[in-house]
């Protein structure tokens, strides 16, 4: 039996109650703990490459991801970010194609890795397994909807207010009062990609937002400071 | 450097047949890599064809080629490995996941008694 330290069985994991494997019992928790590879991802480190063969499924203890595309001009746009408790990879595991985007660590990040074969007759035998993989498809799904239909109805400063208003509910941590900081590690750039615009114009709208008295800055950190204003600017029915 | 030695294992071509037969053949396109020191691969790699460059610091300690076989020790005890491999655009390899391995520990066939050879090594 191969050593697994205690701290990466998946019952002590940070993650639990988030995971698709959480409903699991503790012996096939055990036993998933000792078939399963956990790493240590180093901020800019990635864990697997657009055009790259899918090998298994990733589950995120801790840290943050960036899931990007690059596109034929070489320009890189984040896609979506992964938090513990999320899956990467799964999409993959129903087809043959290759990855369609590229995973990077944001941050140190400890990601757990179960292999295809492994998983594909997990979910066989357990269908709270299945069943959770296929809630976190439908909920990808869901958000890939309103993001594009975001791209095509929204301008610029409603898809930021709705990108500080999504990144509450993901990286929120109520600080004060309404006031919710955003503990991820995003710079500028990132940011812009993620709403589709330009570095300068998203910079010109924080600096409006600020004005707005709707979020404030600690060093790179952004705090949300008014959130129902923000809702009305992000044209949403929260 | 004996640490890359016990990392890497040639493997005969005989060896190398019956490796094919379980394992999925893959060419990268680009340069990737394939796993970082100090971590644990996700899988094995065995390398049909190119180059992979096993990397310290950032700077390459070793190149390895075709019928060398790397990561099944690390990946199936758990251990991590002291250097980055990066594989070469064009470079054609087999992966063996710890199913695939599990599987052919199973078997009781001469295959399976060569995978544990290396694991006791």
């Amino acid at each position: 039996m191969r050593r697994v330290k205690e701290q990466e069985k998946c019952q002590n994991c940070p993650s639990k109650g988030q995971g698709v494997f959480c409903d699991l019992d503790n012996p096939d928790l055990d036993e998933i703990s000792q078939h399963k590879v956990t790493n240590t991802y180093k901020k800019g480190q990635t864990l697997f490459v657009q055009g790259n063969h899918p090998f298994g499924l990733y589950c995120v203890n801790s840290g943050n991801i960036k899931v990007t595309k690059t596109g034929t001009d070489g320009k890189e746009s984040i896609v979506r970010i992964v938090k513990g408790g999320d899956v990467l990879g799964h999409r993959s595991l129903f087809t043959s194609d290759y990855y369609t985007a590229t995973a990077t660590a944001i941050e140190e990040t400890k990601v757990c890795f179960i292999d295809k074969k492994y998983i594909l007759r997990l979910m066989q035998e357990k269908p709270s397994v299945s069943l959770n993989i296929i809630n976190k498809l439908s909920r990808d799904m869901g958000a890939a909807e309103n993001k594009v239909s975001s791209f095509h109805q929204k301008n610029v400063r409603e898809r930021l207010a709705e990108l500080l208003l999504l990144l509450k509910e993901s990286h929120g941590q109520k600080i004060e009062g309404e006031k919710y900081k955003l503990d991820i590690k995003l710079t500028r750039e990132e940011m812009a990609t993620m709403i589709g615009t330009a570095n300068e114009t998203l910079i010109r709208f924080i600096s409006e937002f600020k004005d707005e008295g709707l979020i404030e800055q600690e060093g790179k950190a952004i705090i949300i400071c008014n959130e129902e204003r923000l809702i009305d600017w992000a044209n949403v029915n929260y | 450097m004996k640490i890359i030695k016990n990392m890497v294992t040639s493997i005969e071509e005989q060896i190398i047949d019956k490796l094919l037969r379980r394992g999925e053949r893959i060419t990268y396109s680009a340069t990737s890599n394939l796993f970082y020191e100090g971590q644990i691969p996700v899988v094995a790699y065995l390398i049909l064809s190119g180059n992979v460059h096993l990397t310290k610091n950032k700077k390459i300690k070793s190149t390895i080629g075709p019928g060398s076989l790397i990561g099944v020790k690390e990946l199936m005890k758990n251990d991590a490995v002291e250097f980055s491999a990066v594989i070469m655009p064009e470079t054609e390899v087999c992966f063996l996941s710890r199913s695939d391995i599990f599987d052919i520990m199973e078997e009781r066939s001469d295959l399976s008694e060569h995978i544990n050879q290396l694991l006791t090594a």
